[in-house]
């Protein structure tokens, strides 16, 4: 394993450089680390699981939930025997995972159909709101995080910071009324409910980003002033590396890792913004459907929706955690 | 691990801050404070400053703000200005009942943790791990939906969102503090387990304790005004900044000050007890640690 980092001379002679390349295509973490995030991921996963069963155990005879309220009684019979609603709680408990596991859901009251087609059919809407508050979120953050830490004048290190830290003090909902009031009723730039295409998405995409901008800009900023202090910073610019070029080759690369570290802390952030973000704006993701879920009391549909975000949010911090490990190898612990 | 890196980096932070602990919250601070003195004793002294909330005038239904009615009126002919004041006295009780309940649980767990170690230490820093892993909007969701959205549910959901925060400020200090010669000097002594938190350890970590619950209370504000404007906080007729929020939104093009004024109330509370608690943590000494990835 060690040959591979060996210095060229002292590995063995390897005129195709086979056993080189096969070696570079190993995946660079551990087989141990990686299951180690997973297996958290599942444990995390099982916690909601089992909130979810608890809660609804709470409420007495869950089986009268699941049904619509005009269903007749013969229905709710069912589906106690069904779900097992009527043993012992261990046995309620593992009728309860069986049915997750197996997919086997009640219909949702609302839609009258499988409520894991109906959740999984708002994922897409999710997913690209997701994303485009995450690049707007990491490139607002990331800039201010720059500036602040490397900007040559006081005011270019404080204002945008000050700015930022200021924006953790407005409720996620007040800056997307804000934003509507000034960006579609005034000055009618975007449309106040997010339609669909580029100028649709700013406004929610801005509002979801504002809730992790800061916790972006400052924890950039503190890595980036971290690394700026490093002997080997000193040393490129004793070699008379200008200041921008020390920053673009020998600091940002350095700082990315515990940032994005920090941001997959923030998806949970991210998460609870996209529900409300998608409340305001109409946006047809999982978020207002959950929020829809409840107020009709869909609670079949609730129970679907609270799943797949608790697995959606464990996914991304899986894959942050991973990408961090793999960009800043410290972090591999 | 994310949330080790978390406490790291917020140490790292403290570390690279140049700025000493000062001997006062600075003006910051202060200004934190008077703002929220002022909005305490503007909500305590409401029903003698402003009339009924829930009062009706459809004489005047959605009007613009003008000298009688400062802040407008919605579309029952409510005065905006009334049920704004009056909405503040629901946040602040929504806010400093599971803030202290919240603060002592962290601070309860952390001085446990710190003096007992081994086992419990181990027990909280898990519990805190699982809390961090479940999105506390999930937890609302389920908990408010399948038990009811009444006062205790509400409160419950609002600790369990928040407590980490105060049991990871002050379980770095605690343990720091455990390992110092006092504390050993006091056991040689003779003092008993419980004398040692009561006398030693309790006192040192109070100043924090004040430190972590200013600023839970502003994550717990910014919760419970975001459960209020998804419809999961306190019910209607009553007022509740949120609420209020959300019902303006649907006349935002004609009525802009129904949402707007109680937004800003909201705004002024939590930048008061932000500033409050930034300077607090300044005068004593500890970063901003554990705020980031609160609640909202």
């Amino acid at each position: 394993m060690a040959l591979a980092h060996a210095p060229a001379r002292l590995r063995p002679p390897d005129p195709a450089g086979l056993v080189v390349r096969l070696r570079a295509f190993r995946l660079p973490l551990s087989g141990r680390y990686v299951g180690g995030r997973v297996l958290t991921g599942l444990l995390a996963v099982w916690g909601a699981v089992t909130l979810v069963f608890f809660a609804l155990y709470s409420t007495g005879n869950p089986a009268l939930l699941l049904v619509a309220p005009d269903a007749p009684p013969e229905e709710a019979a069912r589906l106690t025997a069904l779900m097992g609603f009527d043993q012992p709680v261990p046995v309620q408990y593992l009728k309860f995972l069986q049915g997750l596991l197996t997919g086997s859901f009640p219909d949702s009251i609302r839609y009258g159909s499988d409520p894991v087609a109906v959740a999984l059919g708002r994922l897409p809407a999710s997913l690209e709101l997701g994303l485009a508050g995450l690049t707007a979120g990491v490139l607002v953050g990331g800039t201010i995080g720059y500036l602040s830490a490397t900007g040559r004048s006081a005011w270019v290190r404080r204002v945008p910071l000050s700015a930022a830290v200021g924006l953790d003090a407005i409720p996620t909902f007040f800056f997307g009324i804000l934003a509507t009031l000034v960006f579609a009723v005034w000055l009618g730039w975007f449309p106040a409910t997010g339609g669909r295409g580029l100028a649709g998405v700013v406004l929610p995409a801005l509002t979801l980003a504002v809730a992790f901008v800061p916790a972006v800009a400052r924890v950039f900023r503190t890595a980036l002033v971290d690394v700026l202090q490093a002997d080997h910073v000193r040393t490129a610019r004793a070699k008379g590396i200008s200041h921008g070029a020390v920053v673009r080759r020998h600091v940002v690369g350095n700082s990315l890792g515990t940032t994005l570290n920090v941001v997959g802390i923030q998806a949970g952030v991210l998460l609870g913004g996209a529900v409300v973000t998608e409340s305001i704006f109409g946006w047809p993701g999982i978020g207002q459907l959950s929020i829809n879920a409840v107020q009709n009391r869909d609670y079949p549909l609730v129970i679907v929706c609270v799943l797949v975000i608790s697995v959606g949010f464990v996914v991304i911090n899986l894959l942050v955690d991973l990408l961090a490990a793999l960009i800043e190898p410290r972090l591999r612990s | 691990m994310t949330a080790e890196i978390a406490g790291l980096l917020a140490a790292s932070d403290a570390a690279h801050d140049t700025r000493r602990a000062r001997r006062t919250i600075g003006p910051a601070g202060i200004a934190g404070a008077v703002a929220l003195a002022v909005v305490v004793l503007v909500t305590a002294a409401a029903p003698w400053l402003v009339g009924d909330p829930l009062e009706q005038d459809f004489l005047a239904i959605l009007q613009p703000p003008s000298p009688t009615h400062l802040f407008g009126t919605d579309e029952l002919g409510r005065d905006i200005l009334t049920r704004v004041v009056h909405g503040g006295r629901s946040a602040l009780v929504i806010t400093v009942v599971p803030g202290l309940v919240a603060s002592v649980a962290g601070l309860a767990l952390a001085v446990l943790g710190a003096l007992l170690g081994g086992a419990v230490d181990a027990i909280g820093g898990r519990l805190a791990d699982v809390q961090l892993a479940v999105p506390t909007i999930v937890l609302a969701i389920v908990i408010l939906s399948f038990v009811g959205n009444s006062f205790v549910p509400l409160v419950v959901v609002l600790v369990l969102g928040s407590w980490v925060l105060t049991f990871r400020v002050i379980r770095g200090h605690a343990r720091a503090v455990v390992r110092q010669p006092y504390i050993e000097a006091a056991r040689v002594a003779g003092a008993g387990r419980g004398a040692i938190a009561w006398r030693h350890l309790l006192p040192s970590v109070l100043p924090l304790f004040f430190v972590a619950f200013t600023l839970s209370a502003s994550a717990i504000l910014l919760l419970e005004s975001s459960l209020g404007f998804l419809g999961l906080g306190i019910q209607p007729p009553q007022p509740d900044w949120g609420a209020m929020v959300a019902a303006g939104q649907a006349r935002l093009s004609t009525a802009w000050w129904l949402a707007i004024f109680p937004g800003l109330a909201l705004i002024l509370t939590i930048v008061a007890l932000q500033l409050l608690g930034d300077g607090l943590a300044e005068r004593f000494g500890t970063g901003r640690a554990g705020t980031k990835g609160a609640p909202r």
